[in-house]
């Protein structure tokens, strides 16, 4: 099959603090859960962080499929 | 329908805790509300699915075909190099038994709230606490486009994983990155695998930290899942990369088709140390509650509901919601399983550091010795037989 890796940046939001890929997020709650500052707020269309994350980076390693990454410009960052 | 502006017992989330809490309230006669965010109440599953009989009956929760998908006659715990310890069902520890329709399941135990008398509001979002010089007394709710406040007695946070209203009153469920589990699962049709039986694989080359599961929902149809330990994550998506690997090596499953993805975390932490503050309770996976060495967590959370439930009965029946009185759930429901999370959560620590030449030998030497019964007592002994250098890195447990 022939694949390729969608690149859209609508796909990718990315408000400065973290970043969420919404053509892979599963709205599973897995970085709610971990998220040590209570600084994800998640509905089944909708997740966000807030000002309260510290960009710890539990979120990017809980979600079972990658769809947390740390914002454009950070060290750690992996996006596109 | 109309609804009240204040209840004895609002109860947060209508999964099994939940629901299980609200029915044991209601039938004690206090006045609950229970409150799903989603419109379909079980759905999307985010569930293994595997569940033992023997605690639901504490809970007053009896077998239903209606959510009874497979009986299994055990389990099979298979090593990294394929070494294979079969345990049979009666002895197979807290989670192998029944693979259930969860969605159904969690339908029958609100549809028993309801027929207990607790009103129940789905579509309904709880987006914080309500507090009275810092006691909760009630919650705010957004509910199909509309937004308003209902007070309470009592709240009870049952939540899920996710655990967030507790964090709002002020209560401490952080966990650290060894006690969260990401968790992936495939259900996959046109397999062949044995229906009678659960199989775990471990190792840190299948589930670093954690383990991968087949549990087995009909003859051709299996929950394919793995749950890896956040801290020993590596990659972005490595639960989904480890899984589909694993898939990929097996010829029984890698022609299945996917009936669906579930995804979610898991806690597998130590008890909390505290689950009741004034005017608020937490129950379930919001407490905390899950086995640490399965990541089961429906029964504990049907139990520690019922008792939960019939604390808050008492308290309407009494008008008394005071912390004095909420503190009984806290006692009750650590008699019942404290011990035994905290344990199972010392032995989780402990075989998530071993090697995957260590897990061989661990689970070679409890095939050989013929184990009848999966408690930590007769892992040592029948380890201690065969690989005595083994043990010295449990002995704290023994």
């Amino acid at each position: 099959m022939l694949r390729e890796q969608i690149v859209s940046p609508e796909a990718i939001i990315d408000n400065g603090i973290m970043a969420i890929d919404t053509a892979v997020c599963m709205h599973c709650g897995a970085c709610v859960g971990a998220c040590p500052t209570n600084a994800i707020f998640l509905t089944e269309v909708l997740i966000t962080f807030d000002e309260n994350c510290t960009q710890c980076g539990l979120c990017v390693k809980a979600c079972p499929v990658g769809a947390i990454d740390y914002p454009r410009g950070h060290k750690l960052t992996k996006l596109r | 329908m109309e609804f009240r502006d204040r209840y004895d017992v609002v109860v947060v989330g209508a999964g099994p805790g939940g629901s299980v809490t609200a029915r044991f309230a209601a039938l004690n006669g206090a006045r609950t509300l229970l409150l799903e965010k989603r419109q379909d109440i079980g759905s999307p599953v985010r569930c293994g699915e595997g569940l033992s009989k023997a605690h639901l009956h504490e809970a007053g929760i009896k077998v239903d075909k209606r959510w009874l998908a497979n009986e299994v006659e055990g389990a099979h715990i298979i090593s990294p190099s394929g070494y294979r310890l079969t345990i049979s069902e009666k002895h197979a520890g807290n989670e192998v038994g029944m693979v259930i329709e969860r969605d159904i399941f969690d339908k029958v135990q609100a549809f028993e709230a309801a027929k207990a008398g607790a009103e129940i509001m789905v579509k309904a979002t709880v987006t914080d606490v309500i507090k009275e010089n810092g006691d909760v007394i009630g919650v705010r709710v957004d509910h199909f486009g509309e937004r308003f406040n209902v007070k309470a007695g009592c709240v009870v946070a049952a939540d899920g994983f996710e655990s967030q209203v507790g964090r709002w009153a002020g209560l401490n469920t952080r966990l650290k990155g060894g006690d969260i589990m990401s968790g992936l699962q495939y259900r996959l049709t046109g397999v062949e695998v044995d229906p009678a039986y659960c199989e775990f694989y471990l190792g840190n080359s299948v589930a670093p930290g954690g383990y991968l599961w087949y549990f087995p929902k009909s003859e051709d149809t299996v929950n394919v899942g793995i749950g890896v330990m956040a801290k020993r994550v590596k990659e972005k998506a490595d639960a989904k990369t480890y899984l589909d690997r694993f898939i990929e090596k097996d010829p029984r499953v890698r022609k299945g088709k996917p009936l669906d993805w579930v995804a979610g975390g898991v806690s597998t932490s130590p008890p909390l140390e505290r689950t009741v503050a004034p005017g608020i309770m937490l129950v379930g996976d919001a407490a905390r509650q899950i086995d640490p060495i399965t990541g089961g967590g429906i029964a504990n959370a049907c139990r520690s509901g019922r008792i939960a439930g019939e604390v808050l009965g008492e308290a309407a029946q009494a008008g008394d919601f005071s912390l004095s009185q909420l503190m009984k759930y806290e006692k009750g429901w650590r008699a019942l399983m404290e011990n035994r999370l905290y344990r199972n959560w010392l032995a989780k620590e402990k075989l998530a550091k071993l090697s995957d030449e260590t897990l061989d030998k661990l689970i070679d030497s409890l095939a050989d010795a013929g184990v009848e019964k999966l408690s930590v007592l007769a892992i040592l002994h029948a380890v201690q037989k065969k690989y005595p250098e083994l043990v010295k890195d449990f002995q704290e447990l023994l």
